[in-house]
């Protein structure tokens, strides 16, 4: 009951100092609250379980190609099938790959995704239909009536919430199908499917250059580790390229948790950036308010000299100095809790329109009790942390010297050197950050403002699926084309009109081939972006034609076969001279025709504008050589292309109601949400930057006013006997400038070679983030400045004769 | 009847070192105070006489010499040891009064007593309620010490060092800070205590204050220079 007695004491001091208070509280909140919502935003993504029965053991095993990770169903379904049969590591596995549905009940047609998976899907994830039935083998068989279980969300909106949904037929890709069940709502699994086929597909009776790409998911035996299981793997493809090295030389497999898989490669780095990220800014709080607290303490030595006097045991002095930093923490805890369950309420409404992808379904930005309680141990730790040192040094200070003469006694002088080593930790953190933030910011502009090779303003674009069972002749296809475009050139405002399979910073097939002449040892072939583009298309894109042709109507489908290549392919594979009349070829299969290079054009960036990618060659092949299902269309059109939505749709539907647009947006709204990850983790960057910034400032201005007013009677004294207020000024400024220099001399290498992991991830060609080395040390050595400078203007405006009568 | 000694001294020494510089507070000082004597100390500034009573008051420790308070040596204890005895044992009252500004009266007075475990709270009640009225201080229980006088908070502070009943009250310079007549009213209030059997040794320069205590002890340079009897039974009822 005792400690009652210090509780009720340390929440009067509280009370008594609300500026000190709110701003301890506010610092601690704003610190708390991004930690809070970092380790929420990690655990959502990464590292909570799929909300399902054994979830933490589902994985996903995937193509690993030349030592890069894919991520989107890329395993061939004959390596499925091996994989299946000879490993050991999985209680359950099964293989899906990714397909849209154009979904049509005669009235209209809506495009979904969908997966085409084994019918063990449901049983995988334990998970009951909430009408109808799941699929069963019977389903998968070839030649089977075509069904489809259909998702919660197309049960309630496409054919709102019919009750006797189960047992319609719908036309599925032209295809009349049979819906036998609808999945409970927000089942949305392997990631964001909105529908689901069972895969009938023998791959036993195809070849396996046409075999279909799948993603398998299986689940890991407990007893298992992922690195045994990676092995296991490992071991089948290698046998596997052993046996046919024309498809599999380069490739192999790796095992990995879902949330891991959609995040891709480089996620473990970002993370921990910015869990390294979190921590400073964490740091910088508790250092700001310990700082602050022993400030404080150190202004109470002699209310610590008489408890001592009076036989206060250690304990009980630690513990009355601990109380006011539980209590800051435990405030700022708790509204750092609110700030964070706030943020990610927001960032989960905002996330779908950041982001090039669906959201995948376990992405549910909230806090739940195991992060409350992280959250609150956190607190605890940050309590301890912020008020052991003050509480530690007071309780062991020189009392009796307080007691004897009123002085602090050598508490002062040991307190201001502890309080100017934790302005140089401030500083230096600070100026970690900033420069992580700044090269991140200069390097996303530079990302964000790459030419990608083709005007990008004022489009409209649209994908467009045709189904398999109509327009299975490359004839179809090139008439549905022409006639769409045809009639797309037809809407008032559209300057011009065209088809590609990838837009401009959309991925493309990057695909085996070898040049004509060019010597291939033991199938290490190059690769290079397929794009398939109809004519007139790269000129009504605007791709610059640098040498040769544009595709035009001498390129059909009995003529010479042909393509136009990019700058970046042609000098390249042909530096020397003209790639004109050169010749290549595709190796994913023997039938694949020499393809004669009649074309140019300047370096288009296929899939986002990183390192990498953003360097990689393409080649076009004409649409009436190359005919495909799936297509970009796109509008040039005069003025907001938004404002041509509805006429897109209605010249789509009105060509074949079956077949819908879906995607449809602007190019460069495309474009930003294909950064939209990067840009996001930029911005997180920034508030982590600002707020660092921020709790640097106001904990040096703390500190240095605080040190300042314990030398108001030295400032008095210095006057007294002539001192100019220059002179004062300057010494008092040159404290501050001390440790800001010592601050920034530890903290700008660091931050250099932290935000060198940035650069090389995302534009390692790049030089102009030199600049932030400069702006960083200038913008702190102001708010440095400007911390030191007004507590010293105050501390002299102050007459001579009551500074030296200060207490 | 034996007279019971509280506090004895042997050959202490007490010496500051501050950059090279070795300064001898105490020199040589055997002292022995009985309990319920009335015990000044006086001397010139500097003469040493705070700093015996710091060690006395176990808020210093000497170093050199032997210490032994109610019967026990207490020159090497531990800190945590030193301060649950000056807790038990002692009781300060000092010339500045120091009392917490934010500890109203009677939380100021149960301070050292919450920070024993001897005492319940119900206890620690009773306790601050005896104290505030021997020092006729109960009705400014709930005041905070910057609403009293300096003469009433010097009476708080009496009231917190008789508390816990200590063994001995050591009091530095207790008037040093008041005018004459709360002075006057400080004096009167620890000849009471003394007349209730409280053993009370004080530091103080003032003549006058210091003849009010049954032994006067002089100090100068760090040595007892005179210890003389001057006033013994006095106080007596």
């Amino acid at each position: 009951m005792k400690w009652l007695f210090d509780i009720k004491y340390a929440y009067r001091m509280l009370l008594k100092n609300p500026g000190f208070t709110s701003l301890t509280v506010s610092v601690m909140a704003a610190g708390l609250g991004i930690c809070v919502f970092m380790l929420a935003f990690i655990a959502t993504v990464i590292t909570r379980p799929l909300p399902f029965e054994q979830g933490e053991q589902m994985h996903v095993i995937e193509l690993e190609y030349d030592g890069m990770h894919y991520n989107g169903g890329s395993i061939m379904h004959p390596d499925y099938l091996t994989i299946k049969e000879q490993s050991n590591s999985y209680s359950e596995i099964g293989a899906y790959y990714n397909a849209t549905a154009n979904l049509s009940n005669g009235d209209r047609a809506q495009r979904y995704s969908s997966v085409v998976t084994e019918a063990n899907m449901f049983s995988f994830t334990k998970t009951s239909p909430l009408m109808g039935r799941d699929f069963t083998d019977h389903d998968a068989m070839s030649g089977a009536e075509p069904v489809t279980v259909i998702g919660y969300e197309i049960w309630q909106n496409y054919f709102n919430g019919d009750q006797s949904v189960v047992g319609q037929s719908v036309k599925i890709n032209g295809v009349d199908t049979l819906i036998i069940g609808v999945m409970p709502e927000g089942y949305l699994f392997p990631v964001a499917a909105q529908l689901w086929q069972p895969l009938t597909e023998d791959a036993t009776r195809v070849k396996r250059s046409e075999a279909a790409h799948m993603s398998i998911y299986v689940k890991k035996k407990p007893e298992v580790s992922i690195e045994q299981a990676n092995q296991e793997v490992k071991d089948i493809m290698s046998k596997i390229a052993q046996q046919y090295p024309e498809t599999n030389s380069k490739s192999s497999a790796y095992v990995t948790t879902f949330q891991k898989w959609v995040m891709g490669d480089g996620t473990d780095m970002i993370i921990g950036l910015m869990l390294t990220a979190v921590g400073f800014v964490l740091i910088l709080a508790c250092v700001n308010v310990g700082n602050l607290l022993f400030a404080r303490a150190n202004e109470r030595a002699k209310e610590t000299a008489i408890r001592v006097a009076l036989g206060a045991p250690r304990t009980r002095l630690i513990m009355q100095m601990m109380w006011e930093s539980v209590f800051i923490c435990g405030l700022g805890g708790l509204f750092g809790l609110f700030l964070a369950a706030w943020s990610l309420e927001l960032l989960q409404v905002i996330l779908p329109q950041m982001l090039p992808m669906s959201v995948p379904f376990w992405w549910s930005m909230s806090l739940d009790s195991e992060l409350i309680l992280q959250s609150i141990m956190i607190i605890l730790v940050t309590a301890l942390v912020t008020g052991i040192l003050p509480a530690w040094k007071m309780s062991s200070s020189d009392f009796n010297a307080v007691l004897r003469d009123g002085t602090r006694g050598s508490v002062g002088k040991k307190a201001g050197r502890i309080n100017r080593f934790l302005v140089i930790v401030e500083v230096a953190l600070s100026c970690i950050l900033l420069s992580l933030s700044g090269v991140l910011f200069v390097v996303l502009q530079e990302v964000n403002s790459s030419n990608f090779g083709a005007n990008i303003e004022n489009k409209l674009t649209a994908r467009i699926g045709l189904p398999q069972v109509n327009y299975q002749e490359d004839s179809k296809r090139i008439q549905y084309y022409q006639r769409l475009l045809t009639k797309l050139s037809t809407i008032p405002g559209v300057n011009s009109v065209g088809a590609i399979s990838g837009l401009p910073g959309s991925g493309n097939g990057y695909l085996a081939f070898q040049p004509e002449g060019y010597e291939v040892t033991e199938n290490q072939y190059p690769r290079t972006g397929q794009g398939v583009t109809y004519i007139g298309s790269m000129q009504a894109m605007e791709m610059k034609l640098l040498e040769g042709r544009y595709f035009d109507s001498r390129d059909r489908v009995d003529s010479l076969p042909v393509t136009v290549i990019t700058e970046s392919m042609a000098t390249k594979y042909w530096p020397t001279g003209s790639a004109l009349g050169k010749r290549f070829k595709y190796v994913e299969s023997e039938d694949q025709p020499w393809l004669t290079v009649v074309g140019v054009v300047n370096h288009v960036i296929h899939g986002q504008p990183f390192s990498g990618v953003k360097h990689r060659t393409t080649a076009y092949l004409p649409f009436t050589q190359q005919t495909r299902r799936f297509m970009s269309i796109f509008i040039d059109t005069q003025g907001d292309s938004e404002q041509y939505n509805e006429a897109l749709i209605s010249a789509v539907a009105s060509i074949d109601p079956e077949v819908p647009a879906y995607s449809i947006s602007t190019l460069t709204e495309r474009l930003r949400r294909s950064t939209g990850g990067m840009n996001f983790i930029r911005d997180l960057f920034a508030v982590f930057a600002a707020c660092a910034l921020l709790l640097a400032s106001s904990g040096i201005y703390g500190v240095l006013a605080n040190s300042t007013s314990r030398r108001t009677q030295e400032i008095g004294i210095r006057r007294a006997i002539g001192a100019s207020d220059e002179k004062v000024l300057s010494m008092l400024m040159k404290q501050g400038w001390v440790q800001l220099i010592i601050g920034l001399v530890v903290g700008l290498p660091i931050g250099y070679l932290v935000s060198q992991g940035v650069v090389q991830m995302l534009a390692p060609e790049t030089n102009n983030y030199y600049i932030v080395f400069v702006i960083i040390p200038v913008i702190i050595s102001l708010v440095v400045t400007l911390a030191t400078f007004v507590p010293a203007k105050r501390a002299i405006k102050m007459e001579p004769c009551s500074a030296l009568r200060y207490e | 009847m034996t007279e019971q000694v509280l506090i004895k001294l042997n050959n202490v020494k007490k010496v500051f070192y501050t950059d090279e510089v070795e300064t001898h507070a105490l020199s040589d000082i055997n002292l022995a105070i009985n309990a319920g004597e009335y015990v000044s100390i006086s001397g010139p500034s500097g003469c040493g006489k705070s700093t015996l009573l710091s060690v006395l008051g176990l808020l210093d420790i000497a170093t050199h010499g032997e210490y032994e308070l109610n019967g026990h040596q207490v020159i090497n204890l531990k800190n945590a040891d030193r301060a649950r005895i000056r807790n038990k044992e002692v009781g300060f009252i000092f010339q500045s009064f120091n009392l917490i500004s934010d500890l109203t009266v009677e939380e100021n007075v149960a301070l050292p007593l919450t920070y024993r475990d001897d005492y319940s709270n119900q206890q620690i009640k009773d306790a601050v309620k005896v104290a505030l009225e021997k020092v006729d201080m109960n009705h400014r229980g709930n005041h905070f010490p910057s609403q009293l006088s300096g003469g009433q908070q010097q009476r708080v502070a009496v009231a917190r060092a008789i508390a816990g009943n200590p063994s001995i009250i050591l009091a530095d310079e207790p008037t040093g800070n008041l005018d004459s007549k709360n002075a006057e009213a400080v004096m009167a209030l620890l000849d009471s205590l003394h007349q209730d059997g409280a053993t009370i040794c004080m530091v103080t320069h003032d003549p006058r204050s210091a003849k009010r205590a049954e032994r006067l002890i002089e100090i100068l340079d760090g040595k007892i220079t005179a210890d003389n009897v001057i006033n013994r039974g006095i106080h007596a009822a």
